[in-house]
């Protein structure tokens, strides 16, 4: 799972760019559902289908895109000023080197300021793609840059950039290639324009219909220096959301996903996310409705060049999904 | 001297107590009973201060026929003479106020809203979004708060304050508002009293649970002392019922029975908390010092050798600030020895105060006890 | 539907808890009400309660849907910290009602608890003394042991005011809930009045869920009941309290108001208008510049689009745990929608069109 990590970790994808991890995705998927397809807006949809009476359908999501920049002016001395894609914080841009889809390089600097202690802006960032003008620069305004991060692992713990939402893709990967028997229509979607509004998320579930939706992806973890060490940590297992952004996640859900868990005695945490950049509303709302909540995978440093996750919380994530998956739901 | 650790509180074993042979017997359980119903009557009541006419009545129903002798002074206090049997031993003060802190109606405006200002130091964080009960007639109103629709979060919101607030009970005139309610009506928090286990809920807790606990002592006297009781009025806005009850009853010695609070709240970043005041489920608290009153340290030094003895659990109140009627009945006279002994309570001066039964059953026990032994030679 | 029964219903209605993704305890008490109201009730994937009423006219009929959405707003347990609980909340309830306020933690069982906010020197030195208490300063407690708290509560758990509905003055009724649960008994009033009319449309009337977080119920009931019309009715601010922004609230006890604006069609307004007359029912104009805060705004923008109107009940205090209502604006609430329901004819979408 580690090496599927790294490649997904290292691959670039900004919002609206996923084409290269739908290539990876789509090579790791071969063979292993009942049919593969592309929708309009670039998700991809691998089905199992429903194999008994009591099956449903059930969409399992995870987004292939990362936060990133796009470039918005060339200025006369070959600086790039750009616009964030995603939410990304101006405080962790300075000094990081950004890769755009062809490979070239550039680094993020940051304007001589007044007062140096407040916090940088995304106004008074640059990057710096070491061109000595205008003329001769290669760069046109809506070009997309990454973080260029490879993959690290530190004391077992995985460090990069893209990591906690591409875990979640492999977290998908992995529980579709173990997934042996299930009564359900299993919909494993690779979504894309996630961190610019759940996009792709939304079409997704507009043409699966589900009746049921588990939406993965990244979940803040706070055990760290003047943390809240009780909250969300690193380790102690997936993340059941009892509400991400505005989304209350159905109480017979979190209920079905705990007490699951708790009888496998899978390690897993419940999480209140109030304020999240993450927000599976539209999955909800779609259509006559659909049955959602969201399962996490703690991650610190989110949006950062250097999120950091516990690989053990994505094979608990894997073995909590199959064994939800394994059963008919109790509602 | 009394310990300077405040933290010690856990009840020697019961085993240590009864070799000892003192341990306090408990109260049977129609007493406790009849005790935790008083208790409900008395928290239900209105009695603001200056208007504590409810609880003085609950007081005199209870101890009527069981005092010696029973009377209301000039400021409304009860002061009542239990029966013990004896005259020879220690004339002992029992105080606990009756009063509670509340509001009082100021003014009606045209639309029938109710203007009012505090009684005493009630809490004005929790004024807003509760219901009360306002008069004699307990009319009941609620006192709203703006929609968060309506507000502009772009500027952070003050904190409610009196003149912004108003008591509505569906009037929708000034002249309706008047048929129900008159300025000078004071008003109180309409919250129910529960109990739930060891959980204690309701208003005015403090300190209608040293009432209840006073009313205990007056039906069932412990022998060999002279038993005062002063159930004080006024005590919320200064002390005053207390100040001349002591100096009507001239006791050799004093014991309030309050509620003090208990800021034993965990603190925003984890660490530890220093300044609880007392702790819930520790016990009763035996003051060492307050703004008002430094106590007698034989009495101090009495209460806790007589908690050890019985093996009940008892805390120090952190000494600080704050005051009880102790404050007025020492300086009464010539001076009287006195002590305080708290039920530890949360959220006091609130809507909804919060104690624990059995800190409140081993303060009983404790004054009990502790009054048994009482002679002379302890407080000179 | 006499005011004895009305009241009766009010006080079961506010006694519910039903915050937001939770909506049970108030579904449980709408559906055995309007069961024997409607022809089909159904409860939607979402939770939402839809009731039919078949109307006299040929199938298939329109349909016109009265929305009322039965969500409140509460706290959601985000923190267990020995004890206490650290909460978040749900659907906008402002900090500085929240101290001294007695709540209930839904857990594995019911626990009665209360919110505090710590004094002064308990909270950070470099906080403002002076500023208003914060949702994220309070602690909720139970009064139980950290394993007590263990045993019952976990991180998900919501949390409904405790406060039980009471009688203010004559005709008014405070409690908590009543943002929307007013709307509900408005529908209510309306199916009531509707056994006695040759409807000739089909009327679903539906208590929506999550209208304060997502308006997620009016979305996908809307969509999945197709309707013609639809009509959200709910609460909106009534006069009385010193300092609220002009115009924007109602008085009490003046009947319900009638959107204008974005969310609400021109020509349904005009119906309501008349139907209004014709009742004899007072009524206010309230204007809704954009988006109306309603479960309209979503219903008007599902399938094919839904001509909406928004009826609004005046409520003090929206939002806090006494919440006032004058019950006769209720009552005309419903006695206007049955009315327009009455005047609703087979050719009436014909004639509802844009100028």
């Amino acid at each position: 799972m580690k090496a599927l990590i790294r490649k997904l970790s290292e691959a670039y994808g900004p919002s609206g760019r996923e084409d290269a991890l739908r290539q990876i995705v789509r090579a790791e998927l071969r063979g292993l559902s009942d049919y593969i397809s592309e929708d309009p807006l670039g998700n991809l949809h691998a089905v199992i289908k429903q194999k008994a009476r009591s099956g449903r359908r059930i969409m399992l999501a995870a987004p292939m895109d990362e936060v990133g920049l796009q470039i918005s002016h060339v200025d006369e001395n070959g600086f790039l000023r750009f616009a964030p894609l995603g939410p990304l914080d101006p405080l962790h841009c300075v000094g990081a080197r950004v890769r755009f889809a062809d490979g070239r390089l550039g680094v993020i600097g940051l304007e001589p300021r007044g007062e140096a202690s407040a916090l940088p802006t995304v106004r008074q960032l640059f990057v710096d793609v070491g061109a000595v003008d205008r003329e001769s620069s290669t760069f046109k305004p809506g070009e997309a840059a990454v973080f260029d991060r490879p993959l690290a692992e530190i004391d077992g713990r995985l460090v990069g950039k893209a990591l906690g939402g591409r875990t979640a893709v492999a977290v998908l990967l992995e529980t579709l290639r173990h997934l042996k028997r299930t009564p359900h229509e299993v919909q494993f979607v690779f979504s894309v324009q996630e961190h610019v509004g759940s996009r792709g998320v939304r079409t997704a579930a507009y043409a699966l219909e589900p009746e049921v939706a588990l939406t993965l992806g990244a979940a803040p973890a706070s055990d760290i220096p003047r943390g809240s060490p009780a909250a969300i940590a690193l380790g102690r297992g997936p993340v059941i959301r009892a509400r991400e952004g505005f989304a209350i996640s159905d109480p017979r859900i979190v209920e079905w996903m705990a007490g699951r868990a708790s009888e496998a005695r899978l390690p897993h945490q419940l999480g209140v996310f109030d304020t999240s950049a993450s927000n599976p509303t539209a999955v909800q709302t779609s259509r006559a409705g659909v049955v959602t909540a969201g399962l996490g995978l703690p991650c610190r440093y989110l949006y950062t060049s250097s999120e950091m996750v516990d690989l053990s919380d994505a094979e608990n994530a894997v073995k909590l999904l199959l064994s939800l998956l394994a059963s008919p739901l109790p509602f | 001297m009394p310990r300077t650790s405040t933290a010690r509180a856990r009840p020697r074993s019961a085993p240590a107590a009864r070799r000892r042979g003192i341990r306090p017997r408990p109260a049977s359980p129609a007493v406790l009973r009849n005790s935790l119903e008083r208790l409900r009557r008395l928290s239900e009541a209105s009695g603001v201060s200056g208007d504590e006419g409810a609880v003085r009545q609950i007081v005199l129903e209870a101890i009527d026929g069981h005092a010696d002798e029973v009377r209301v002074d000039a400021l409304g206090n009860v002061l009542a003479r239990a029966r013990t049997g004896s005259r020879r031993g220690v004339r002992v003060m029992l105080a606990a106020h009756m009063d509670e802190v509340g509001l009082m109606v100021i003014g009606v405006t045209t639309e029938g809203m109710l203007k009012f200002d505090r009684v005493g130091g009630v809490d004005e964080r929790t004024l807003v979004a509760k219901p009360v009960l306002v008069g004699h007639a307990r009319v009941p109103g609620v006192i709203g708060g703006a929609p968060p629709h309506l507000i502009d979060w772009e500027d952070e919101p003050s904190p409610y304050k009196i003149p912004a607030l108003a008591i509505d009970i569906g009037a929708r005139t000034k002249e309706e508002a008047l048929e129900r309610v008159h300025p000078g009506d004071a008003a109180v928090f309409a919250t129910r009293f529960e109990r739930l286990g060891n959980v204690l809920r309701g208003k005015a807790l403090d300190d209608r649970v040293g009432v209840a606990t006073l009313i205990e002592l007056v039906l069932d006297p412990p022998p060999g002392i002279e038993l005062l009781a002063a159930f004080t009025t006024q005590e919320e806005v200064g002390l005053r019922g207390a100040a001349v009850a002591a100096h009507a009853l001239d006791p050799q010695a004093a014991i309030v029975l309050d509620c003090t609070p208990a800021n034993d709240l965990p603190l925003w970043d984890g660490s530890e908390n220093t300044t609880y005041n007392t702790r819930l489920g520790f016990g009763p608290a035996i003051y060492v010092g307050d703004r008002g009153t430094l106590p007698n340290p034989r009495l101090i030094e009495h209460l806790a050798r007589t908690a050890e003895a019985a093996g009940l659990p008892y805390q120090y109140r952190q000494p600080g600030g704050g005051s009880t009627d102790a404050a007025a009945i020492h300086l009464a006279r010539k001076g009287i020895p006195s002590i305080s002994l708290s039920v530890p309570g949360r959220y006091l001066h609130t809507p909804l105060s919060m104690i624990f039964f059995d800190d409140w059953r081993a303060s009983v026990s404790l004054v009990r006890a502790a009054l048994a032994r009482l002679r002379l030679d302890d407080i000179r | 539907m006499d005011r004895k029964e009305l009241l009766a219903l009010a006080k079961d209605l506010f006694s519910a808890a039903g915050i937001s993704g939770h909506e049970q305890p108030a579904r449980d008490v709408v559906r055995p009400t309007w069961e024997p109201l409607v022809d089909e009730i159904e409860v939607s994937r979402l939770g939402s309660l839809h009731g039919l009423r078949h109307g006299r006219g040929p199938a298939p009929r329109p349909r016109v849907l009265l929305a009322a959405h039965m969500d409140a707003v509460g706290l959601m347990v985000k923190q267990v910290v020995g004890s206490f609980l650290r909460v978040s909340d749900i659907g906008g309830v402002d900090a500085r009602l929240l101290p001294g306020q007695p709540v209930v933690v839904h857990g594995r069982r019911d626990l009665p608890a209360v919110v505090a906010h710590p004094p002064l020197q308990l909270l950070p030195p470099e906080r403002p003394a002076k500023s208003a208490p914060r949702t994220h300063e309070m602690w909720v407690d139970m009064g139980l042991s950290a394993a007590e708290v263990g045993r019952w509560v976990r991180v998900g758990d919501v949390i409904s005011f405790a406060q039980p509905p009471f009688e203010l003055g004559e005709t008014r009724i405070t409690g908590r809930g009543l943002d929307d649960r007013v709307g509900i008994l408005a529908i209510t009033v309306c199916l009531h009045e509707l056994q006695h009319v040759a409807h000739r449309w089909e009327v679903a009337a539906v208590a929506t869920v999550n209208e304060e977080m997502t308006y997620g119920g009016a979305y996908t009931s809307a969509f999945s009941l197709r309707p013609e019309l639809a009509v959200a009715v709910d609460a909106t601010h009534a006069t009385g309290l010193p300092g609220l922004p002009e115009f924007k609230a109602f008085p009490m006890g003046g009947g319900p108001t009638i959107g204008i604006g974005s969310d609400i069609h021109p020509g349904l307004l005009r119906t309501f208008e008349a139907a209004a007359k014709a009742a004899e029912i007072p009524y206010l104009l309230e204007v809704m510049p954009g988006h109306s805060g309603t479960d309209a705004r979503a219903m008007q923008v599902t399938q094919d689009g839904v001509p909406t109107m928004v009826v609004s009940i005046p409520v003090r205090y929206m939002h806090s745990p006494v919440e006032v209502v004058d019950l006769s604006d209720i009552e005309r609430t419903g006695r206007l929608m049955a009315a327009v329901i009455a005047a609703l004819d087979d050719d009436y979408m014909q004639r509802l069109v844009w100028e």
